[in-house]
């Protein structure tokens, strides 16, 4: 199972999209920095982003959420818990 | 022996990340390992053969491909729907690729031990 790391506003750049064109289902999603702007509002990939949120495949960071003032309607983690995720994920794809 | 996975999903000018990947790309051919490269998204914009790049003071990026078969790197892929969406065909790419489906990148990614993505 990969692990895919988004750091870019889903408004603006295609990372995430590009990125969810080529996820496989049992992959997981990980939004950190700008990337965290995908975890609250729908986007144009809305029904790709909402069925790997609603199948508890998106996280999203914690610092990155709070400094932003987003309420996340993926799994919330902190840092320890990204490193653990990365621990049991392989390979690991950043998306920028 | 490690699958290792290139990603390339930049166009060639405008950063350094294209160079820097094919840096990267012969620098790692010479350490044995099982090595693919996948140009998707604007990434596809690297491979175009007729590229003038001396006009903008930089080198060619499509003049370097053709080398990579000297570096036994032969497992090269594009992203079919990047080149459709940008209205490329692979007559006007400076290397033979292999076409991927987006499904088959999925596939492609999952079976790698390591991603390098630019």
């Amino acid at each position: 199972m990969a692990l895919h790391i988004i750091n870019r506003s889903p408004f603006q750049h295609s990372a995430l999209s590009e990125c969810l064109d080529v996820i496989s289902e049992t992959d997981i999603l990980v939004l950190i920095e700008d990337g965290t702007y995908a975890s609250s509002k729908p986007t144009a990939d809305e029904d790709k982003l909402a069925h790997i949120i609603s199948s508890g495949r998106a996280y999203a960071l914690r610092e990155d959420l709070s400094a932003r003032g987003i309420v996340a309607q993926t799994h919330v983690i902190n840092m320890d818990e990204f490193v653990t995720l990365c621990t049991e994920h392989n390979p690991i794809q950043s998306w920028f | 022996m490690k699958k290792i996975l290139f990603v390339n999903r930049q166009a060639p000018f405008g950063r350094s990340y294209a160079k820097e990947s094919l840096d990267a790309l012969l620098a790692g051919s010479a350490y044995d390992q099982d090595i693919s490269v996948l140009y998707s998204g604007d990434g596809v914009f690297q491979l175009i053969k007729e590229q003038q790049a001396k006009s903008i003071g930089q080198k060619n990026i499509a003049a370097t491909l053709p080398a990579l078969e000297m570096y036994d790197i032969t497992k090269i892929f594009a992203q079919a729907s990047a080149l459709n969406t940008r209205g490329l065909t692979a007559e006007q790419l400076a290397i033979d690729v292999k076409l991927l489906t987006d499904t088959e990148i999925a596939t492609l990614t999952q079976n790698q031990d390591c991603i390098l993505s630019f």
